[in-house]
This record gives structure tokens, sequence and C-alpha cells, in this order.
């Protein structure tokens, strides 16, 4: 009976461990076609039909602008990585006015635009709810109690089309396709890591303020020079969390920041929308994706500990 | 003495506590609530160009009107399947990916064969952009798969196929950020629980069924309301298979649909659905007028599902 039982359990195991090492085939797979295509020559790949095996470098010797290069797709890809498109707009609340804002940038501009976006959005989405947890688990009483459950309320709040709205409020108030609209859009505490910071600061000795305050500590200080610091390591994970996010995330750009593309959007743009683009190459589009992939994977392989080890319901435990 | 110090002292961070949640409290009330009232108050305007003016737009009340026009829109051609590929969304990525999804945590949780090097592999897709996976995706089920076994068409061209291999990629991206969720939840799992049931002749299968999920359960119930919170919103990754020229109507999610015409469309859209049913746009009075709508029949229930399966908690508090 016993033996039955444990070779279900193995079963159950075995079954499991086939079906993952058929994801991860296919995870890597996709990944390694990728960057095999990306290396091609696109005759290579177009006219000579070569899809799966290695890039066959008689095609890039053939290659006008990049003789003999292996890496010509990602050559090609930093170069030609722009927008250049016709954008307006109607602002105002009481005056209204069109504004014409055309969508130009090119890789070095979308880079910046990028850094700009995930770096600022993720530094917001990420303070807030740590101001806000720290405040409503530090201070007992009745408007912190009513904080936490309005949060608890807007998570479990499902609201569906609201996106109009927000285009016509963030035009009406002018802050439609700037940074600092997007950074104060995103600087919301009503959210999941609200509840990550709370627990954590909930999880605190408050000892350490009453302390600080018979020292004459102020309560500013006693926040930002005692707390925040022993939150550095939940902050660091949520930032990157969100930072990835926000550096993969086109379709917000997309809408909230047209004149000011990110690459995600330009090259969602360059591969997808814009059909009469020099991307419509295959070789060329990987190249494009793989450019675009790199820093966060960088990025991920530098802090995977870190990230592995923090993960937990919500996103990161204490 | 004593009191009134304490009081001082309460006063003091009541204050404090008060003039830093100014900001915050501004911001909610003006990215939310005004947001939300405004989709509201939107549903029921109707939005009429100035005469002589090249900006500016006068407003009238509408009535049910941008109602009646959605319902219009949604019965007509294969409108109405944006809904039920919705609900078939829905359906398989909490019936398939929910429970593969514990399954996964669950041979991580145990420490089985390769269970860290997986779970690096599972949080993946949270770190590539969806952009590129839905590329490559693309790329090996249409012109790959297309050129090997020389088809007339790739799966994602092909009619018959083409809902079945986006729900597969949707399916088989979507257990990666749940799987790492459950699994952290599992860790918390009390180990002596685990012992004593060994030590009383419980299996793995046992301890999945027995003591794990319900030790999970609130997390499980978590992830049941969330998914109905988004069944509406989910855009099965469309916007990236298809551009807007060769995506099929039949193929549309809800999600995609009220994105894609919010996008497009304007307060006063160039071409109006009303007067072109196959290339016009929904005004965003119209689509404030859906989204309240799916609102209305999905807040209920959430929280009524939500209530059922708290209900049903085999732990308590």
């Amino acid at each position: 009976m016993s033996k039955t039982k444990s070779r279900k359990t193995n079963l159950l195991f075995i079954v499991i461990l086939i079906i993952l090492i058929l994801y991860t085939a296919m995870m890597f797979g996709l990944l390694l076609l990728g960057i095999n295509i990306s290396l091609k020559q696109y005759l290579d790949v177009e006219v000579n039909g070569n899809i799966f095996g290695l890039p066959n470098m008689d095609y890039w010797a053939l290659d006008q602008q990049y003789t003999n290069n292996i890496f010509g797709n990602y050559l090609y890809a930093f170069k030609n990585i722009k927008l250049n498109k016709n954008n307006s707009y109607i602002v105002g609340l009481f005056v209204k006015e069109r504004v014409n804002a055309p969508i130009q940038g090119d890789i070095i501009s979308c880079t910046i635009y990028t850094l700009l976006y995930a770096g600022g959005c993720a530094f917001f989405a990420t303070f807030m709810p740590m101001f806000m947890g720290y405040l409503c688990a530090m201070y007992k009483n009745k408007a912190s109690a009513l904080i936490y459950t309005l949060v608890l309320f807007v998570i479990g709040m499902p609201i569906v089309g609201a996106m109009p709205s927000t285009i016509n409020l963030m035009r009406s108030i002018r802050l439609y396709d700037t940074f600092i609209g997007e950074w104060i859009r995103k600087a919301s505490f009503a959210n999941m890591y609200f509840l990550i910071f709370y627990a954590f600061f909930k999880g605190l000795s408050p000892d350490f303020s009453e302390a600080a305050e018979i020292d004459g500590a102020s309560q500013l200080s006693t926040m930002f020079r005692i707390y925040v610091p022993l939150a550095t390591g939940v902050f660091f994970t949520v930032y990157i969390i969100l930072f990835v996010n926000f550096w993969n995330d086109f379709t917000t750009p997309m809408m909230f920041l047209p004149s000011r593309p990110t690459l995600a959007y330009a090259i969602y743009y360059t591969t997808t929308l814009d059909s009469g683009s020099s991307f419509n190459h295959a070789t060329r589009r990987m190249a494009a994706l793989m450019i675009f992939a790199i820093p966060v994977i960088v990025m991920f392989s530098l802090f995977n500990k870190q990230l592995m080890t923090n993960l937990t319901m919500g996103g990161v435990k204490e | 003495m004593k009191s009134k110090k304490t009081l001082t002292r309460n006063a003091k961070r009541n204050i404090f506590f008060g003039l830093m949640v100014v900001l915050p409290l501004l911001q909610f009330v003006i990215f939310y609530g005004i947001i939300n009232l405004n989709t509201i108050f939107m549903a029921f305007k109707k939005y009429e160009p100035l005469l002589g003016a090249d900006v500016g737009y006068a407003t009238s009340f509408a009535g049910f009107e941008n109602f009646k026009v959605v319902i219009e829109m949604l019965s007509y051609g294969e409108n109405w399947k944006m809904i039920t590929n919705s609900l078939i969304l829905w359906f398989f990525k909490l019936v398939v990916g929910l429970t593969m999804s514990i399954l996964f945590s669950y041979y991580v949780y145990k420490r089985r064969r390769g269970a860290r090097f997986f779970r690096i592999v599972l949080f993946l897709p949270n770190v590539i952009s969806n952009l590129i996976m839905v590329y490559l995706f693309r790329y090996l089920v249409n012109n790959a798969m297309q050129t090997v076994f020389d088809m007339q068409f790739g799966l994602l061209d092909n009619p018959n196929t083409n809902f079945g291999t986006i729900l597969f990629f949707n399916l088989w991206l979507g257990f990666a950020s749940q799987t790492l969720l459950f699994t952290s939840a599992m860790s918390s799992i009390n180990e002596s629980i685990v012992e004593a049931a060994h030590i009383d002749g419980a299996n793995s299968i046992t301890e999945l069924f027995h003591i794990t999920l319900p030790m999970i359960y609130p997390t499980l119930t978590v992830f049941i309301v969330i998914g109905i919170a988004e069944m509406f919103v989910d855009q099965m990754s469309l916007i990236t298979f298809y551009d807007k020229f060769s995506i099929l109507p039949n193929l549309r999610t809800v999600g995609y649909y009220l994105f894609q015409q919010a996008y497009e469309s304007a307060i006063i859209p160039t071409t109006s659905w009303v007067t072109n049913h196959d290339y016009g746009k929904l005004s965003y009075s119209e689509l404030s007028a859906f989204g309240v709508m799916i609102s209305l029949v999905i807040i209920p229930i959430s929280f009524g599902v939500k209530k059922f399966l708290e209900s049903l908690s085999p732990i308590g508090d």
C-alpha cells in the first residue's frame, strides 16, 4: 500500500518535472532562436531559408553595408531605431489649446526617455507606498486605520474603462505628455506595495522612535534617519521589480507620453506598427529586440539572488 | 503632568501625521477619485464640436445614449465575441493556469530536482519584455513553422488555430508570477505541521491536498478574486501579436478593444462608430459607458466571490 502511494508521489513529481523541462526548453529555445536569427544576414533567412541553422557568413560577406560583420543587424538597429511622426492633441481645462508635439526619437534620446520614465516612475511608485506604509504602521489613529481600509478596498475594487477619463484629466491639467505628470500619476500609495511596507514597519519596534524623541529628534528625522534606512532592502527590491516593469512597458508611454518615446515604444512602433519600416526583416527586428532586452537581463543577473530571496506574496518579504 | 506630556506628544504626532498624508491623499483623490467619478460623468455626457472653433467642445446630458451605442456595437457583427473571448481566457487562466502554477510551486517548495533553477526560469517572463516573447513566439509559430512544415498559413494566420495558439501563449507565460508567489506562501507553512503529517503516514500528494492547499487558501482566494477583477482588462497580448490592420474582429478581448479604442479615439473621434461601423471609433464618452457597464457587472461578482470563498475557508483568521 505504502509502495503504491510512494509510486504515485514520484509519478506526480516526474510529470511536473517533465512539464518544467518542456517549459524551460521552450523559453531558452525561443531566446536562442532569437539570438541566432539576429546574427544572420536577412537574405540568409529570407532567400536561403536558414531558420534554425547557424549564421552563414557567405551572406555577410556579400552585405554591402556590414561586410563580414556578424553583428551587422545590431549596428543597423542602433542606427535605425527612429521615430518620426506627427502628433497633436488639445490641452487645458477652461481655455482649450491645440498642442503640436511631433513624435521624434533615436536610440540615444529614447534611452534617456526610458531612464527618466522607468527610473522616475519606479522611484515614486516605490517611495509613496513606503512613506504611507510607515505613517500608517507607526501612527495609530483613526485616520491611519481608515487609510489602511481604503487601500484594501481599492485593491479589491475592479474598475474597468478609466483610460479615456485619465487621458482627459491629464490633458485638462496640462500634465499629459510630461514626465512630471507620469511621475505624479504613478506616485500612488493605494496598491499592494503599501501592504508590504506596512507589514515591514509594523514588525519593527516602536522603541527606536521613543528613544529618538527623548534625544530630541524630530518626527521627520526619526522617520528618515532611523526607520527608512532599515527598509532599504525592501525598497531596493520593489524598486528593481518596478523598474523592470516600467522599462518593458510600452503601452503607457504610447498612450500618455507620445512625444517622449521610450525604447519599448520606439521598438514596438518600428517593429509592429510601422508597416513601411526597414525592420520588416525578422533578422533586424530580432537584433532591435535583443538590444532592448540586454539591460534588464544584465540587471536581473546582478540582482537575481536578492530578488529571489526577497520575493513573497505581493512582491517582497520582510 | 504625565498625561499632559503624553497629550502633547500625541498631539505632535497627530499633527505630523496629518501634514504628511495631505499630499498622498490629494494624489489619491485626483488620480483615483476624480478619474473614476469623471468616467461615470463622461458616460452620461455628449460632446459636440463648437461651431467655427478649431478646439473646444460643447457638452450636454446624453441620458443613456452612450450605453445604447455600446449595446449596438456589441451586437454588431462578431463584436460580441470580445466578451466570450475574455471569459474563455479567464476560465483557462483560472482552471489550467492556477492548477499548473500550484503544481509548479509545490515542486519548487518541496525542493525537488532542479527546483532553484526552475524558480529562476519561472521568474524570467517578469524580466523579459512581453514584446520580445510575443515576437519570438510569433516568429516560431508563424514564419518558422510555415517554412519548415510547408504550411499554407502560420498558426496565427490560420483562423482555426489563431485563438488557441494565443491562448496557449498566455497560459504558458502566465504561470510565472503566480508560481513564485505561491512558492513563497507555501514556504511560510509551519514545518512541524508537515512533519507531524508525515509521521502519521501522509505522502506528498496527501500533504498537497490536506495541508498545503488549505494553508495557502487565503493566497489562493486573492488570486481568484484578482483574476475576476482582471477578466475584462486582460488584452491577451493581442496588441503585440497583431497590428490594428491584421487583427480579426473575432480574436479581440474586451481589454484589447478598450485599450485600442482609447488609443485611437478622442473625445470627439474623427470618424464615429455610429456613422461608420467598420472603421469608426467609439468616443471617449461611449468608451466610458462601456467601462461603467462592465464595472457594474464585475464589482458585485468580485465581492460576492470573495465573500463566498472566505466562507469556505478551511482555516480560521
